[in-house]
């Protein structure tokens, strides 16, 4: 999983002239566990990207509607009260079909209520996973405007 | 005509009657023997359409006694496939534990120890931060493992269409024993 290496992070100079020049893409994140909703916000902000955070899927669902348009990709845990990801990503494909969604799972026979449902997700995040398996997804879905570093 | 031509004509006369009465009877008797084939005929008929039955019978008997035994056996394979759905899900519950309450603690310490890594000029209170979070995602794991060692103690709670051990329940070793 994770290795020893160290990464080579732009610095913060150089990103904030990057981040001028182009929008930054914006990512909506739907997790549950506060812990690792922070870790995301942080992973994301670092490589360029501008971040909306939700507890659940309701309010994952919520900011969607209220930002029209405005997500490059969204990010949702399948496991949530109230609404779960699955739900949040139907939503979201038939409202936006092309936006990427990816679904945080760590249990395998979740995938079979993907199967029933009506949409597709972009890619499966499978916890635990790091921030490079992250950016690695991310990086297949968006275009060039992040910086991602070189672990 | 002669006198003995007469006579014998004379004679010849009962002989006639007699002829015609055997005549007669004969052809009562046919008839009779007629009546009594065509009989004969329909209740061989009768026979035969009863044997047909008895046949079709014992035919839908067979199917009846091929599709029992088709029953019973489905029976004993859905009885099967339930024993082991039941016991996939009872490993199913505690893998979804599993991987609900160690996968999550694993990617909050995956994703501190990567964002140490990749800011490599990180304060100490930022760093202090990052340790904090990691420790306790490394007490959560350490919790579970000791919670699910007493399993037997340990009730389900459902989450979506999957019953998960419930890891927060007030439950405890020998708590069963007390009640």
């Amino acid at each position: 999983m994770n290795d020893n290496s160290t990464v080579d992070l732009l610095p913060n100079e150089q990103l904030e002239e990057r981040s001028l020049s182009s929008p930054k893409p914006s990512m909506l994140i739907a997790e549950d566990e506060a812990d690792l909703l922070y870790l995301f916000q942080q992973g994301l902000e670092m490589i360029g990207a501008e971040v909306f955070c939700a507890e659940n899927g309701q309010k994952a669902w919520e900011l969607f509607l209220d930002h029209k348009g405005k997500f490059d990709l969204v990010i949702s845990d399948i496991f949530m009260p109230g609404m779960n990801g699955v739900e949040l990503m139907n939503r979201v494909k038939k409202h936006s079909p092309t936006t990427p969604v990816f679904l945080i799972t760590g249990y395998a026979h979740l995938h079979t209520l993907v199967e029933e449902s009506n949409h597709k997700p972009d890619a499966y995040l499978e916890k635990p996973f790091n921030l490079p398996d992250l950016y690695k997804l991310i990086r297949k879905h968006t275009d060039g405007s992040l910086h991602f570093p070189n672990f | 005509m002669s006198g003995s031509t007469k006579k014998e004509l004379l004679d010849e006369s009962p002989l006639q009657e007699e002829l015609a009465r055997l005549q007669k009877e004969l052809a009562e008797m046919r008839e009779e023997l007629e009546e009594t084939t065509r009989g004969t005929l329909a209740l061989y008929n009768e026979i035969d359409n009863k044997n047909a039955d008895l046949r079709r019978h014992q035919q839908q008997l067979e199917k009846k006694n091929q599709e029992l035994s088709r029953a019973i056996a489905d029976l004993k394979t859905s009885e099967a496939a339930r024993i082991r759905a039941a016991k996939t899900a009872a490993i199913g519950n505690i893998v979804v534990t599993y991987n609900h309450e160690i996968n999550n603690p694993l990617a909050i310490i995956f994703g501190a120890l990567d964002l140490i890594r990749m800011r490599k000029n990180m304060d100490r209170e930022e760093m202090a931060v990052q340790m904090d979070r990691i420790n306790r995602a490394a007490d959560r794991i350490n919790d579970v493992i000791s919670k699910i060692k007493q399993y037997e103690n340990l009730l389900p709670k459902s989450y979506i269409n999957w019953n998960m051990l419930d890891l927060d329940s007030k439950s405890t070793p020998g708590e069963k024993d007390k009640s």
